[in-house]
């Protein structure tokens, strides 16, 4: 768990504690920027925006009072969205079956223990790991590994890449996810089976 | 050319909403642009707040998203005012005296009781409490930033570093290191925000000061916050 989820924990859990407010606030507080980010790309609408920040905010004074969660920035992530989905699935009058996926999708949360793959990936010798490595990357698609490339080992940013490959920015941040993602799981898939 | 596990993970925490006008603006290094476009490619919520400021660049330059900012800047607009119609020179001379005054009843140096630590950097870490406890603030401050190169997310270390500049009259500084402090840490933002007002007293930078006492006053449960409706008073008399 890194300093910032360990900090987070440590004030929800003197929330739960105590019930003071003052330190859900401060959690609050520490993404309050993001919350309103993700208000205004979803609703387009700084006032409404402004509204849907305060109901999360009031929401979570009864939610996070029981809230266990290792991870309580995705959570939060997952609970703002949905909550400004649900918002505009009201003012719409429609229910879809994305809306049924969302319901599902916070009903559901998995707390994801990301560290077990840090943990393995520490205990083990830089040697190996680079050995997997360069195993791991013959499994990218030629996109996947000329965006990696060009971000990891010439720090393009990925305005930059775009302009050396002429893919669209959004393109390149999904070959950058998926090809990271691709290759940590092959190092970490190997060093499982290795344990 | 060999592939790096270690240079794909993020190493920072989320973006400040300060660092998300830079990267829109195209003003970090380039440095600090791979270590947050890096951290972008993990992190959903900073994405999408990115995508939602990208429609509306202007709430980033906005310096809260409530009603209560209004009113803090009709009170530093008003401060301002009052400070103008004063007369600078009058200012000059009154204000000086009146700050030195405001800073000597409000500022108590802290004391830096936490000892539990379970690193090999035990000892150094003590002796930089002990030297800082003491007053012994040029020895201290080196150890404080060899620590800090290791564990540059130390919050709390951070906070007595710029208290111990603070010390030293170096006010530039602690300005720095408390201004970190706040970004960074939700748990020590209310202290940061405390000292950062007293650092500007004393820097005659009293509308500063106001915008940092306004924040503390907004947070209903903050444990500074009489303190600072206080010492708001007495900065306007």
């Amino acid at each position: 768990m890194n300093y910032q989820d360990q900090e987070d924990r440590h004030m929800l859990s003197q929330y739960s504690n105590t019930e003071d407010q003052l330190w859900l606030a401060r959690l609050f507080r520490k993404y309050e920027h993001l919350i309103y980010g993700i208000c205004l790309k979803y609703t387009n609408d700084p006032e409404w925006s402004k509204d849907l920040k305060g109901q999360i905010y009031e929401k979570l004074v009864i939610k996070a009072k029981d809230l266990e969660v290792l991870q309580f920035k995705n959570w939060l992530y997952i609970f703002s969205k949905n909550l400004c989905l649900d918002e505009i699935r009201k003012k719409k009058r429609k229910v879809s079956a994305l809306d049924k996926f969302r319901e599902f999708q916070i009903n559901t949360y998995q707390d994801v223990d990301s560290d077990a793959e840090e943990r393995l990936i520490i205990k083990n010798d830089e040697e190996l790991i680079s050995i997997l490595m360069e195993d791991a990357q013959k499994l990218l698609s030629e996109k996947q590994r000329i965006c990696l490339t060009l971000f990891y080992f010439d720090r393009f940013s990925y305005l930059q890449i775009s302009k050396q490959t002429g893919m669209e920015i959004s393109q390149i941040k999904s070959h950058l996810q998926n090809g990271k993602r691709k290759m940590k799981k092959h190092v970490y898939n190997q060093l499982k089976n290795h344990a | 050319m060999s592939w790096n596990l270690s240079n794909m993970e993020s190493d920072r925490p989320c973006l400040t909403k300060q660092e998300i006008k830079a990267y829109l603006d195209k003003t970090l290094s380039e440095q600090e642009r791979f270590r947050a476009e890096n951290h972008l490619l993990d992190c959903n919520m900073c994405q999408d707040a990115i995508d939602g400021y990208i429609l509306h660049p202007q709430e980033l330059t906005n310096h809260s998203n409530g009603s209560a900012s209004i009113k803090k800047w009709i009170s530093i607009a008003a401060s301002l005012l009052l400070l103008a119609l004063g007369g600078f020179a009058i200012y000059q001379y009154k204000f000086a005296n009146h700050s030195n005054s405001v800073f000597a009843q409000f500022y108590q140096k802290p004391s830096w009781n936490n000892q539990t630590r379970g690193t090999e950097s035990n000892a150094e870490y003590s002796s930089a409490i002990q030297n800082y406890n003491q007053g012994l603030y040029q020895a201290a401050v080196p150890t404080f930033d060899s620590l800090l190169a290791n564990e540059e997310d130390d919050n709390q270390m951070r906070l007595y570093k710029g208290i111990a500049h603070l010390e030293m009259k170096q006010y530039t500084e602690a300005e720095n290191e408390l201004n970190t402090v706040r970004i960074n840490s939700a748990i020590y933002f209310d202290e940061a925000s405390w000292y950062l007002a007293l650092v500007n007293i004393k820097m005659d930078k009293l509308h500063e000061a106001n915008a940092y006492l306004d924040e503390i006053i907004e947070l209903e449960n903050s444990f500074y916050r009489d303190q600072a409706l206080e010492m708001k008073n007495r900065l306007q008399k």
